[in-house]
Parts: structure tokens; C-alpha cells; sequence
């Protein structure tokens, strides 16, 4: 009994010297590192953090393979001589001699059409192998739970060309238009039912509707869509050979369920998209084995960083420690992979890469000049406006086929003419090298912290604790460096998206056009200018006020305190002031709305009184007996002893000024009423740009305003954007971490009495 | 001794002559030129304008437009016929949408989201700083979380709609489906249940590093004799955080938390407005949010004005009552 109480005393004993030195006595000795056990750990780290480079970029190479290897544009001429063009992908591992292969199995491809009748005759209907039937079959059933796509019918000269398309009713509607200007008849049908219920092939009732010249007759009821099935071979049906042009394009496209905004465009068929698929999982699945092996390594460095004894008398909390160790490890390096992924090209590219996007109205022209082809005309050209910026173009014969860049890429015999559609479309070689430098110098930086605080007593406290931290920093700073990323990549290749923190393409193309743009840069002499204008003249007045209410002697300083103090509770709220400003005083449309009304905030005369009661009243006192008058006790011993919370309120007041916008819609959206020019801050100008954005990102607007908006915003401008805020941004964030402290010390100055 | 030099005082000094209140003043003639200048302006730009209240008694609406004079305007929409309360009633009754007391609605739950979620996640923070020992991690910590704080909402809305939010390629979305959570892109901006949320992330994502300044500088202030008594009795980390220095910020909480009680109805409409679409307009509108859309867009003075005195007064009562209630509390007086 009396060995176990004496045990226990001791070890308590020994927890109270480890809680009072903070360092536990078997770390002290039996972990600390010699210096070649440093150096050699380092060495390791460094290692470790190149070869990780090499093996994801590896890794990335190889997986994503199949996803970036170039697009061709095959045109296929069937035995029977009609033509098909097809976009293929070689990277598939299809062969050229594989590809004639197929070819006769394209052929054995069906006409796969399904029909929801009703009041309009809606058709959707494309080319697939039978074995695929099931695969379209599955998925349209998925898509008759989503808002579905809307048909454009082409009509020239008594054909019909159906078009499914996903764009906004305001495209839609600009582009027939356009189509109407071209002579071409297009009938728009708004299609929110398609196949609400895909039935069991009925080949008869298909191939009847297809040979029917007006679709009218074959109306039947909604619950009766079909899905037949036709013989593409049938060449006798002139209207069977037209649309099969169109419908093996059709067939490549593939229309994402995407909500609103633009058709995507898919360079394969379902099977390829398999393919791409499969291979991404692969790649994941590598990156997964990486995490863990990264796991694995910063276990064994937390295990070198601690005892070699394992059976001590600590082993069981070594043991725990180890074990955070280990999950904080994974928890950080999991988020970085995360983040990888998010910045990741390869990742997106079956998403949102791969897919080529098209507007409506590109689109739309395609199908007309197809159109126009088919009624007989010579040329046949096709835009292909993806946002690579590449267009083919394909002479009478189809012989010639150039790419819009100017290289006329060599024909071959014309069945089979492969244009390389797409370029690289991964991000460029040093980037990326430099992107994995950065992780790799963020894992190195997760050890050097390990190893930082290898001392610590309850190193899992700690370990957890940076490990939100730092997440927390990246969660904060990751949208900053996101923006910025955007504004200096490439405008066409921005609009894919999947931009992380660094450039895909580097162009500061956005930030020339933001200079050369004559608005922005009035804007910004605006804001320039009400910003110091505000700023002076608040102090100066403020300031004064401040002094003026720590005099003791001041017979009026107490109802002045009342009077100030009591507007941080009592406002007469948005309209009289509203009024006042607008009306009384006539203000609007004129500069001096930004000034005048803000002039005065007590929150800042209270931090600068409470700052200025805090020095000694000595001061004041000697310099009255030296004969000095308040003017003077004022500006030569208050004011220069009250710069740093000078500086405070300053910086506050300057934020403010600089980052308030509703003035500006309040009261300046005209030209001014004095110098005839235009008074937007920069925040406003960056609204305008925002919020056209914002519409027609989210909400299809079906009004004449909203196409307009839609119109002025155009892919690219997502730069474009983002440079403005960077612009509008930059004064705060260049000088934000320099006088940080100043902000701090004015809270706390402010807190006192706020 | 104090008799004596009363004597003497009385004897030898001549008696201060004690001043009038306007004779003081006139010796005091350069304080008066320092700060009657403020005086006067707040008194016209923070006093003057109540007078304007008068509108919400008025029948100025879009159908019974009033010409207002712009010399004298709260005398001259004197044209306008007293209604008495019928704005008052108008508010509970328009058929406007989103109505007013559907902004009350939003108002409140907009505050309370931000209000429980940003002082819980500024807490959380404050105590993960606190315990960093290492200066320049904390520092930088500090420095990376204040930053947004400084950042102009327009800027932060533009960043969450544009490269976050948007329902095709927002990051949002993307990290979303690439983990398998949603299968297909969610319209985050569009659909009127996420909205609140939405305004609250947003919140406490720019303001949550600014709002520990205030627990941190509580913290700074605790005795550190305490943490070392608690460890020297055993307590490990959390429970040094748990019976220290969460009982070492609980005056600052309380205070704070009344203080934000009483400015519950004060959401703005700055993130409202910039991040609301057509779709979520109904939840979107706060009670300032309808104030300058009938007051400035509709020109509905009368309405407005109804709106915002019902706001004004009601503001006044809950910082009265948070004043009267951290006064019982033994805390600090807020006024």
C-alpha cells in the first residue's frame, strides 16, 4: 500500500516539475536531435519534397494522358459516300487503322429519336450504337428530373433541323434574330418535357415520323414518346442524308446538365467520356496512395523526432502522441492535396475543360451554315469558336482544312482527315513545375513547424492548433490570391475556369485594358480624391473637437458630450437624411456629396479624446502658465503627441472613404452637375462590372436589360473583372500589412469606451 | 493648520471672483471656435433631419406625388395632407413583396445566424491565438485573418459570387462534386433557402478575425499567476482554457453580446443588396433593404419614413434595454 502512495507522490511530483519547466524530462533527452541528425532530416525533407514533385507530375502526365492529347476532326465518308464528320479522339488509344475499324461500326450506329408530342413537335434524336441504347436510355431518364434543354427547330427549305441547346432564353432569342437576318426560319420551342418517359423502342413508329414531311401528323399524346430506332444506311431519304451530317455532329454533342449558361460541347462519346473517367479515378487513386505516403513519412519523422525508447514509462503517451502527430499530419497534407486538386487543371478537365462551350449563338450559326451546305451551296465552314480560339475551315470538297490560326493543316484522302482541334489545353509546363514548388514548400513547411515545436509539452494540443490555423489562413487568403490569379491569366482561358493561385496562362492583357480605360481611371482620381479630401478635413475637425471635449474647464464640453455621444444611438434614418442631402442641400451629382456628409463619425472622437485624457494634464497646465492659448496647446503639443492615434483614425476613416460605394448609387449616378463628368468611385465602377456579372452567371433574366447585360459581358471579362478588383483592392491590401498594428491599437483604443 | 491657511487665504489673497457662465465662455472663445463648428454640423446633419419623420405622417406616395420644394422640403410637404397612422398600418398590411414584416423576418434571422455563429467562431479563434506562443506565427496568423475586415463588401460579394458561388464554375461547386458530396452543381445563389446562410458565411468569414481583437486584448488581461496556479494543480490545456480563460472574457462576452442585442435590427443591406437575385429578393430584404427600395426607388417617402421610424424606435428600446439589463448585470454601463 505504502510503495503504491509513494509511487504516486512521486509521479505526481515529476508531473509538477514537467508542468512547471513545460518540457517533459524524456523529450528533453531523449529527442533532441544532433546536428547530423538535423542535417540529414533536412536533407530528407528536401528529398522528399522534390521526389513528390516529380511523382505528381508524373502522376499527372501519365493519368491525364487520355484527357489532353489532342482532338481531331475526322471526316468519315461511308461506304456509300455520304459524309460524316466526327470529332474523334486518338488519345482514347484509337488508332488510325482502329478508327477505320470503327468506322463500320459507326455505321451499324441507329437513328435513335425520341418524340414527346404535344401542342409543338419535339423531337430529340441522335446516333448511337445499339449497345449504348441502355446508357442513353439510363440517362435521359436522369435528365427528365432536371429542367431540361430547350429545341430550336432550323427550317430552310422545308427541312427541319431540331437543335437541343441549353443556352439562356435571351440567347436563344438573339440568336434567332441573327438567324432571321441570314433568311433562315427558325422556330423556337421552349421544351420543358422531353422525355418524361422514355418508352421501349418502336423502330416503325420512328422511321414513319422521320419520312413524314410535316411532324404535325404524327402528334400523338405526351404520355406516348418514343424511342425508335431508324436505319441510318438508308440513304434514299435525302432528309435521312442531311440529317445524319447533322446528327453525327449531334452526337458529339453532348449536352451537359448544366443550369442555365452556356451548351457545353463534349469532344466524346459516352464511351471515350468512360475512358477519361476511369482514368481520372486512376489518377485520383494515385494521388490518394501519395497522401498516404506522405502520411506514412511524417510518422516516421515524428517518430525520429521523439524517443527511440519505446518502452519507457511515457510509452503510452507517446503512443497518443504519435497518433495525433500522424492524423494532424493527414489532416494538413489533406488539404493541401485538396487544394492541388481545386488548382488543378488535369482534374477539370473532364468537367469543364474538355467540354468545349459554346454560346448560343455560335452555335446556332454552326447549325445555319450546315444548313446552308445542305441546300446546296459550295462551302461548308466550320467555326469551331471553342474557346481555344481555333476555327477549322473546310473547303467544297472538304479537301482543304485550315485552322483560323493560318496553319492549313494537311489534308490526307477524305475518309479519313483528322484536324488537330485543340492545343495543349494544360497549363503551362513552368507553372505547373512552380505550382508543385509551392506544395512542395508548404509540406516542408508543415515539417519545419513539426519540428518547431517538437518541445512542446502537449504537442497535440499544439499540432491541432496550427493545423486550424493554418487552415484557417488558407480558407482567408486562398479567395485573394484566386482573384488575383485570374486577372493576370489569359482571358479566353480564364473563362474555363479551375484557376487556383497561380496563372494558367500569364497575360497582363486585363491590366493594360484597365489602364488604357478612361473611366476607370476617373473613377479611381474620384476615389483618390474623396478619400484624402474626407480623411483632412475629418481629422482636422475631429481631432480639435476631441481636445476641446477633454478640457475640463470647457463649459460647454458636457453638452457637447451629450449631444455627440447621443448620435451613435439617435439616427434619423436613410430617407430625411436622404432628403436632406438630395434636396435641402442639393448635393446630388456633385463631388461634394462625398465629403460634407461624412465629416464628422463620434466613434473616432472618442478614441482620439480617450487617447488625448490619457496624457498627462501637466502638459497642458505649464504650457497655459507659459501664456500659450488653446489654438496653440492644441497645434504644437496635442496634436503632433497624438499622431499615432491620429494615424489610427486616419487609416479608419481613409478604409471607410475608400470602400463606401452606396453614396455613389445614392446620390452620383449622373454626370456632375458642375464639371459635366462622371462621378463613380472605383467601388462603384467595380459594382457595375460585378453585377451585370452576377446576372448572368445565376439567374436567367428573360428581360431586354438582361440581354444586354448578357452581351457586355462576355467570357473574357472574368479577367477583366478581377484586374478591377485587384486595382480596387490594392491601395488597402498594399498597405494593410505595414500598418496593421495601427489598425489594432485603434480597436483597442476604441474598445475602451465602444 | 487648515484654519490657518484659511486665514491666510482669506486674509492675504484676494477672493476669486466666481464667473459667469458667459463671461467663462468668452475667455474660453478658442475652445468655442474648435468645436461649436462640429457642434453646429451635427446638429444640422444629425439633428436637423428627425424633423424629417414628419413624412411617415404625410400621404406622400407614388400616387399622390408631392412637389418637394428643395429649399425647405420638411416644411413645404406640409402641402401634403396628415394621414395620421395610416403608413404605420400600411407597412403590416402592403402586399408589396417582399412585404415588411417578411423583412422583419429576414432582419432577425440574418442577425441571429450571425450573431450565435460569428461570436462562437471570433471566440474559437481568439482562444486557438491565444494559445500560440510562437509571436511571429500568431502575428502572421493575425494579420492574414483581419485583412478581409478591410476589403469592401462589393469586393467580398464579387469574389463570393463570382469565383465561388457560381453555379458553373464556381470553386464552391467544383470542390463539392470533385468529393462526391453533391452530384450535380447546386445553385447556390439562386435558391432562396441557402441565402441566410450564405450572408452569414460570408459575414463571419470577413469579420470573424476582426471581431477576436476585442476577446484577445480581454485575454491579454487575464493574470497570468492563474495559469500558472491552475497547471501547477494539475489542469492540462483545455481545462486551463475552459476554467480560466473562458471565464477571464465572460464580462467582454456579456457586454458585447447585449451590446449586439441591441443593434439586432442593424443587419444593413450592403451584403443583402449586392448578393440577392431575383430568385431570393422575398428573403432577401432586410428592413433597411426596404427602406431605400420604397424610399429611393419607389420615391414612397411616406412608407419609408413609416419603416424606418418603426426600426429607429424599436432600436431605441433594445439599446435601453441592453443598457438597463449590463447595468443589473454588475457589468459595465454601455451608455
Amino acid at each position: 500500500m505504502s510503495i503504491e502512495i509513494e509511487s504516486k507522490g512521486t509521479r505526481a511530483m515529476e508531473q509538477d516539475k514537467r508542468g512547471l519547466k513545460d518540457i517533459p524530462e524524456t523529450l528533453r533527452k531523449g529527442t533532441r536531435m544532433n546536428k547530423k541528425q538535423l542535417r540529414w532530416s533536412i536533407v530528407f525533407m528536401i528529398i522528399l519534397a522534390v521526389g513528390l514533385m516529380a511523382l505528381m507530375i508524373f502522376a499527372q502526365g501519365k493519368a491525364s494522358e487520355p484527357l489532353r492529347a489532342a482532338d481531331q476532326i475526322a471526316l468519315l465518308r461511308d461506304a456509300d459516300g455520304a459524309e460524316r464528320i466526327e470529332i474523334v479522339n486518338n488519345s482514347t488509344s484509337i488508332q488510325l487503322s482502329e478508327h477505320e475499324a470503327k468506322i463500320d461500326e459507326a455505321t451499324q450506329r441507329r437513328l435513335v429519336l425520341i418524340q414527346k408530342s404535344g401542342a409543338n413537335d419535339d423531337y430529340w434524336f441522335f446516333v448511337c450504337a445499339e449497345n449504348e441504347l441502355p446508357v442513353y436510355q439510363e440517362s435521359f431518364k436522369k435528365k427528365a428530373k432536371d429542367p431540361l434543354p430547350a429545341i430550336i427547330a432550323l427550317e430552310s427549305e422545308g427541312d427541319q433541323i431540331l437543335y437541343v441547346t441549353r443556352a439562356q432564353d435571351a440567347d436563344i432569342e438573339r440568336s434567332i434574330a441573327n438567324l432571321d437576318k441570314q433568311g433562315i426560319k427558325v422556330t423556337y420551342l421552349a421544351l420543358n418535357k422531353l422525355a418524361s418517359s422514355v418508352e421501349t423502342p418502336d423502330a416503325e413508329s420512328a422511321a414513319a415520323l422521320l419520312n413524314d414531311d410535316d411532324g404535325d401528323e404524327t402528334a400523338e399524346d405526351g404520355e406516348d414518346a418514343s424511342l425508335g430506332l431508324v436505319d441510318l444506311s438508308d440513304t434514299s431519304n435525302p432528309k435521312i442524308v442531311m440529317m445524319k451530317t447533322m446528327l453525327s455532329r449531334l452526337s458529339f454533342l453532348q449536352f451537359q446538365p448544366k443550369q442555365g449558361g452556356d451548351i457545353m460541347l463534349t469532344r466524346g462519346t459516352d464511351l471515350e467520356k468512360q475512358v477519361a473517367k476511369a482514368a481520372m479515378q486512376r489518377m485520383n487513386v494515385i494521388r490518394w496512395l501519395i497522401v498516404l505516403a506522405l502520411i506514412a513519412v511524417a510518422g516516421v519523422l515524428a517518430f525520429m523526432l521523439k524517443s527511440k525508447k519505446i518502452l519507457t514509462k511515457e510509452a503510452a503517451q507517446q503512443r497518443k502522441m504519435r497518433l495525433i502527430t500522424l492524423a494532424v499530419a493527414a489532416v494538413l497534407l489533406g488539404v493541401l492535396i485538396f487544394v492541388s486538386i481545386l488548382t488543378n487543371n488535369a482534374t477539370e478537365q473532364y468537367e469543364h475543360v474538355s467540354p468545349y462551350s459554346f454560346n448560343g449563338m455560335d452555335e446556332t450559326e454552326d447549325a445555319a451554315e450546315a444548313v446552308q451546305a445542305e441546300a446546296g451551296e459550295e462551302t461548308v465552314t466550320f467555326h469551331y469558336n471553342y474557346r481555344n480560339g481555333v476555327s477549322v475551315v473546310k473547303d467544297e470538297n472538304g479537301k482543304a482544312i485550315r485552322g483560323e490560326d493560318g496553319k492549313t493543316i494537311q489534308q490526307d484522302n477524305i475518309t479519313k482527315m483528322f484536324v488537330t482541334l485543340s492545343e495543349n489545353t494544360g497549363r503551362n509546363g513552368i507553372f505547373r513545375v512552380i505550382e508543385y514548388a509551392a506544395m512542395a514548400l508548404l509540406v516542408i513547411m508543415v515539417f519545419a513547424l513539426l519540428y518547431y515545436f517538437r518541445y512542446e509539452r502537449d504537442l497535440g494540443f499544439t499540432m491541432f492548433n496550427v493545423a486550424i490555423l493554418c487552415v484557417l489562413m488558407i480558407i482567408t487568403i486562398y479567395p485573394v490570391l484566386n482573384t488575383v490569379a485570374y486577372s493576370f491569366n489569359e482571358g479566353t482561358d480564364a473563362a474555363r475556369g479551375g484557376i487556383g493561385i497561380w496563372p494558367r496562362k500569364f497575360s497582363t492583357k486585363s491590366y493594360a485594358d484597365v489602364l488604357k480605360d478612361s473611366e476607370i481611371l476617373r473613377a479611381a482620381e474620384v476615389s483618390v480624391k474623396k478619400t484624402i479630401i474626407t480623411t483632412v478635413l475629418n481629422l482636422f475637425w475631429t481631432g480639435m473637437l476631441a481636445f476641446t471635449l477633454t478640457r475640463k474647464e470647457y463649459v460647454l464640453g458636457k453638452y457637447i458630450t451629450v449631444i455627440m455621444v447621443l448620435t451613435m444611438y439617435v439616427n434619423a434614418g436613410l430617407i430625411p437624411n436622404y432628403l436632406l442631402i438630395s434636396q435641402t442641400l442639393g448635393l446630388r451629382n456633385t463631388f461634394w456629396v462625398y465629403i460634407i456628409p461624412t465629416m464628422f463619425s463620434c466613434f473616432n472622437m472618442i478614441v482620439i479624446r480617450t487617447y488625448i485624457a490619457s496624457l498627462p494634464n501637466e502638459l497642458v497646465e505649464s504650457a497655459r502658465i507659459d501664456g500659450a492659448g488653446d489654438f496653440r496647446i492644441y497645434w504644437q503639443i496635442i496634436f503632433p503627441l497624438c499622431a499615432p492615434v491620429l494615424a489610427t483614425v486616419a487609416l479608419f476613416v481613409a478604409v471607410g472613404a475608400w470602400n463606401s460605394w452606396f453614396d455613389t448609387m445614392l446620390y452620383n449616378t449622373e454626370k456632375s452637375r458642375v464639371t459635366g463628368l462622371r462621378l463613380d468611385t472605383l467601388q462603384y465602377y467595380l459594382k457595375g462590372k460585378l453585377a451585370g456579372a452576377a446576372r448572368s452567371a445565376s439567374q436567367a433574366n428573360n428581360t431586354a436589360d438582361a440581354s444586354t447585360e448578357l452581351a457586355k459581358s462576355t467570357t473574357s471579362e472574368i479577367t477583366m473583372r478581377s484586374a478591377v478588383t485587384v486595382v480596387t483592392a490594392l491601395p488597402i491590401l498594399a498597405v494593410y500589412p505595414f500598418l496593421q498594428r495601427y489598425f489594432v491599437t485603434g480597436m483597442a483604443l476604441g474598445s475602451v469606451k465602444g | 493648520m487648515t484654519t490657518i491657511s484659511r486665514n491666510l487665504g482669506n486674509g492675504l489673497l484676494p477672493k476669486r471672483k466666481k464667473l459667469g457662465f458667459f463671461q467663462q465662455l468668452g475667455k474660453q472663445w478658442q475652445l468655442v471656435v474648435m468645436s461649436v463648428p462640429m457642434l453646429l454640423y451635427v446638429l444640422f446633419f444629425n439633428y436637423y433631419p428627425l424633423w424629417g419623420w414628419i413624412n411617415a405622417f404625410k400621404d406622400i406616395s407614388p400616387s399622390n406625388p408631392q412637389k418637394i420644394n428643395t429649399l425647405i422640403p420638411y416644411l413645404r410637404t406640409g402641402q401634403a395632407a396628415f394621414c395620421g397612422l395610416d403608413n404605420f398600418k400600411l407597412l403590416f398590411t402592403d402586399n408589396n413583396i417582399p412585404s415588411f414584416s417578411q423583412s422583419i423576418v429576414n432582419t432577425l434571422a440574418m442577425s441571429l445566424i450571425n450573431l450565435v455563429f460569428g461570436t462562437l467562431a471570433a471566440i474559437l479563434l481568439a482562444i486557438l491565438l491565444n494559445e500560440v506562443r510562437q509571436k511571429t506565427f500568431k502575428r502572421t496568423v493575425q494579420t492574414v485573418t483581419y485583412l478581409p475586415h478591410f476589403l469592401s463588401m462589393i469586393i467580398v460579394v464579387g469574389m463570393a459570387q463570382i469565383l465561388f458561388l457560381d453555379s458553373d464554375n464556381g470553386t464552391i461547386n467544383q470542390l463539392l462534386m470533385s468529393l462526391g458530396v453533391i452530384e450535380k452543381r447546386v445553385d447556390w445563389l439562386g435558391d432562396r433557402r441557402y441565402f441566410w446562410w450564405l450572408v452569414g458565411l460570408i459575414n463571419i468569414w470577413k469579420e470573424v478575425g476582426w471581431g477576436t481583437i476585442i476577446y484577445i486584448s480581454a485575454m491579454t488581461g487575464i493574470d497570468p499567476c492563474l495559469y500558472e496556479a491552475a497547471s501547477i494543480d494539475g489542469a492540462g490545456r483545455m481545462q486551463r482554457i475552459i476554467h480560466v480563460t473562458l471565464p477571464g472574457i465572460r464580462s467582454t462576452f456579456v457586454i458585447l453580446l447585449i451590446m449586439n442585442i441591441g443593434h439586432i435590427l442593424d443587419t444593413g443591406f450592403e451584403i443583402q443588396y449586392l448578393l440577392q437575385t431575383p430568385g431570393t429578393m422575398e428573403v432577401a430584404s432586410t428592413v433597411d433593404l426596404y427602406v431605400m427600395q420604397h424610399g429611393t426607388q419607389n420615391q414612397d417617402l411616406g412608407l419609408a419614413t413609416a419603416a424606418g421610424i418603426f426600426k429607429s424606435v424599436i432600436a431605441i428600446f433594445l439599446l435601453t434595454g441592453a443598457n438597463f439589463i449590463s447595468k443589473r448585470l454588475g457589468e459595465d454601463s454601455l451608455m
